[in-house]
C-alpha cells in the first residue's frame, strides 16, 4: 500500500495545475450527469401544464436549491478553468504564469461566487427555515 | 482509476502527469485532433449559452422560483430564445459526452 503511494506522487502532485485538473473532470461530470436529468424534466412540457408546474416543485425544495447553487457553482468554475486551459492551449508561453493564471481564475471564480451564493443563499434560507431575507 | 493510471510505465509520463499538464495535449491529428478543436470551439461558444442560461435561470430576477409551465411558454414563443436553448442543448450533449469519452481515455488503455 505505501508503496502505492508513492506511485500516486506524480498524479496528485498537488500543484494548482492539478487541482484544477480534477475540479474541471469532477464539475463536467456533474454537469453532464444534470443535464440528462434536465433534458427529462424539460421534456415533460409536452405533457402540459399540470404535469410540468409538478415536476418543477421538486426545484422548490429547499435541499434541491443547495444542489442548485453546486449547479451554478459548477457550471461557473467549469467556464472559466475552460478559459485558462485555452489560455494556455493556444499561447504555450502563458504556461510560465500558470500558478498566477490559476490563482486569478479561481478568485475570479470566488469573487463571482460571493453575490451569487448571497442571492441563492437567501432563497435556501427562506425556504427551510421560513425567514423572509 | 488513478492506481490504473500510475500504473503506466514511466518512460511515457504525460507532461500532465508530471504537473506541467495544461489540459489535454494537443492530438496530432485526425479524428482526435478535430475532438481536441470542438472541444474547444464548443466551449468558447458554451462560455456564453451556458453561463447566460444559468445566471438568467437560477440567479437573477426571482431565479427558479418563477418557473413555471406559463413562463416556458412565453419564453419559447420568442424564436430567439427557441435557437438560445436548443443550441445550448446540442452543444453541451456534445461537448459533455465528449468530455466523458476523454475522461474514459485517460484511464482505459
Amino acid at each position: 500500500m505505501a508503496k502505492r503511494k508513492t506511485d500516486l506522487g506524480t498524479l496528485y502532485k498537488g500543484s494548482p495545475g492539478q487541482w484544477s485538473w480534477i475540479a474541471h473532470r469532477v464539475t463536467g461530470v456533474a454537469i453532464i450527469l444534470f443535464l440528462f436529468a434536465h433534458v427529462v424534466d424539460t421534456a415533460v412540457v409536452g405533457w402540459g401544464p399540470d404535469a410540468y408546474n409538478r415536476v418543477v416543485a421538486v426545484y422548490h425544495n429547499w435541499f434541491v436549491r443547495v444542489l442548485e447553487l453546486g449547479l451554478v457553482a459548477a457550471v461557473l468554475y467549469h467556464a472559466i478553468n475552460g478559459v485558462k486551459i485555452m489560455v494556455f492551449d493556444f499561447w504555450p508561453g502563458s504556461t510560465r504564469y500558470m500558478k498566477q493564471l490559476s490563482i486569478a481564475s479561481t478568485g475570479l471564480f470566488l469573487v463571482a461566487m460571493i453575490p451569487i451564493t448571497w442571492i441563492m443563499g437567501r432563497d435556501i434560507l427562506n425556504l427551510s427555515l421560513g425567514w423572509n431575507l | 482509476m488513478a492506481i490504473e493510471a500510475a500504473k503506466r510505465p514511466p518512460s511515457t509520463p504525460s507532461r500532465r502527469a508530471l504537473g506541467h499538464g495544461t489540459g489535454r495535449e494537443r492530438p496530432a491529428g485526425g479524428l482526435e485532433l478535430w475532438s481536441w478543436l470542438f472541444m474547444r470551439v464548443s466551449g468558447v461558444v458554451l462560455l456564453f449559452l451556458a453561463v447566460g442560461h444559468v445566471l438568467i435561470m437560477h440567479v437573477f430576477d426571482g431565479g427558479v422560483s418563477r418557473v413555471n409551465f406559463g413562463f416556458v411558454a412565453v419564453r419559447w414563443q420568442s424564436p430567439f430564445w427557441r435557437t438560445w436553448d436548443w443550441a445550448l442543448l446540442v452543444l453541451a450533449l456534445l461537448h459533455g459526452i465528449n468530455g466523458l469519452r476523454v475522461i474514459v481515455q485517460d484511464y482505459v488503455k
